[in-house]
């Protein structure tokens, strides 16, 4: 009779276990398919606090080595808990050159995604550079405004420009490309930094290349219209 | 009757040349006919950049050229660049008739690294059929497995394929369909 009590408490026990597995997988299973291309989870159908406290608590350890790019070529990435920090990308900076101005907001400053957050100059061109997300500025990075250079030498690394306190952050990531849509993005961009120069030929019209590396300062081979029109496309803004 | 034009600015016995005329001649289904024309380089000369401006090149293959060849692929062992890259494997002609591809970053020993010929050969392959599938019309392929995935480094050639993808095939099996829709030699 014991034995007999002790298999059923075991088979019990097992169901249960299964059940609970089974849960925790088909859960997995639909954060899995959650995910976007571009790395970042698309969080459809799950209410806004939610979706915050998953993004603050699950993502940074998930994303922290990612670079997250906004159309307007600036980046963003987690750097510690609730803290992002922000730049200008690769394109902008092999685009400007080594920048002789930098004009970045101070500590307090409160940045809205899409407008414009800094200033960035380069033999009497600028470009007001839009913020890639919404929050308070909470450090600036002082080396890049002693050696502005710093964007173009080492753009995600040490020529970081700014640290928030990210608002509407889920939201907001999901206007931001990484991974592979990113590189194919860039790749995007570097062609149509090539293109505004405009057919090298009368009878080639358009070409197409593979291989290498931007050059630097590229604008500075741009006369002031075509920099007018590339600055526009690349940057948006006025 | 459609066929490949190839035309070499080098005669290198590296090179495995009927090796390459067969791997193209397959990749597109045309002939392939080796040209080796007697032509100075040095129009194309940037002292400023110590290289070769591949956009130039192609401008010169587009007036000697073959005008009955269906496509013109010129190959060069000189360092190719243009203005706003610091040097490239290749440029062609984005839906057109002609393309140029370098040998000179193809080789190990340009990185200080032992020659390995079957290495250069198979980057060869891969940037002509990159340029050529560029004359079809074809833009980079997102998929870095595919041969017409943007190569910034010799290291990112080697790690693509040498055929297309199965959506960049489609596109070119539509082209070889269709050559009405081809530019005119």
């Amino acid at each position: 009779m014991t034995f007999a009590i002790l298999i059923v408490f075991l088979a019990i026990a097992l169901a249960v276990d299964w059940q609970l597995e089974r849960k925790k997988n088909s859960r997995r299973v639909a954060l899995a398919g959650q995910m976007s291309v571009q790395g970042a989870p698309k969080l459809v159908g799950i209410p806004a606090a939610d979706r915050a406290a998953i993004f603050r608590k699950v993502l940074p350890a998930l994303a922290a080595r990612e670079v997250y790019h906004h159309p307007g070529h600036a980046w963003a990435r987690w750097t510690d808990d609730d803290l992002i920090s922000v730049g200008a990308n690769e394109i902008s900076g092999k685009l400007m050159g080594a920048l002789d101005l930098l004009e970045l907001p101070p500590v307090g400053a409160h940045l809205r995604q899409g407008r414009p957050a800094w200033k960035m100059g380069r033999k009497g061109r600028f470009v007001e550079q839009l913020s890639p997300l919404s929050g308070e500025v909470v450090e600036v990075n002082q080396a890049a405004l002693t050696r502005p250079e710093l964007v173009n030498d080492a753009p995600y690394r040490r020529g970081w420009l700014l640290k928030i306190r990210p608002s509407g952050l889920a939201d907001e990531l999901e206007n931001l490309f990484a991974g592979s849509l990113a590189d194919a993005w860039l790749t995007l961009s570097k062609e149509r930094i090539n293109a505004a120069f405009g057919p090298p030929d009368s009878e080639l019209l358009a070409t197409a290349q593979d291989g290498g590396e931007l050059i630097d300062g590229i604008g500075d081979q741009l006369s002031d219209a075509q920099w007018k029109t590339l600055s526009r496309q690349l940057f948006g803004g006025r | 009757m459609r066929y490949l034009e190839i035309v070499s600015f080098v005669k290198d016995p590296e090179y495995d040349w009927p090796g390459l005329c067969q791997r193209l001649g397959q990749t597109f289904r045309m002939t392939v006919q080796l040209t080796w024309p007697t032509l100075d380089l040095e129009f194309a000369y940037n002292p400023a950049r110590g290289q070769y401006l591949s956009t130039a090149m192609l401008s010169k293959l587009l007036e000697i050229r073959n005008p009955a060849a269906t496509k013109s692929l010129g190959i060069t062992d000189l360092d190719l660049f243009i203005p706003i890259l610091t040097y490239v494997f290749g440029e062609a002609q984005l839906g057109g008739t002609v393309a140029v591809v370098s040998g000179h970053r193809l080789r190990p020993s340009f990185y200080g690294l032992p020659d390995d010929r079957d290495l250069r050969q198979e980057r060869l392959i891969k940037e002509a059929v990159h340029e050529l599938g560029h004359t079809f019309g074809l833009l980079h392929c997102p998929n870095q497995l595919c041969v017409l995935a943007s190569s910034t480094y010799a290291e990112n050639i080697d790690n693509k394929g040498t055929e297309f993808c199965a959506h960049c095939q489609g596109l070119i099996n539509d082209a070889l369909a269709n050559p009405q829709t081809w530019p005119r030699p």
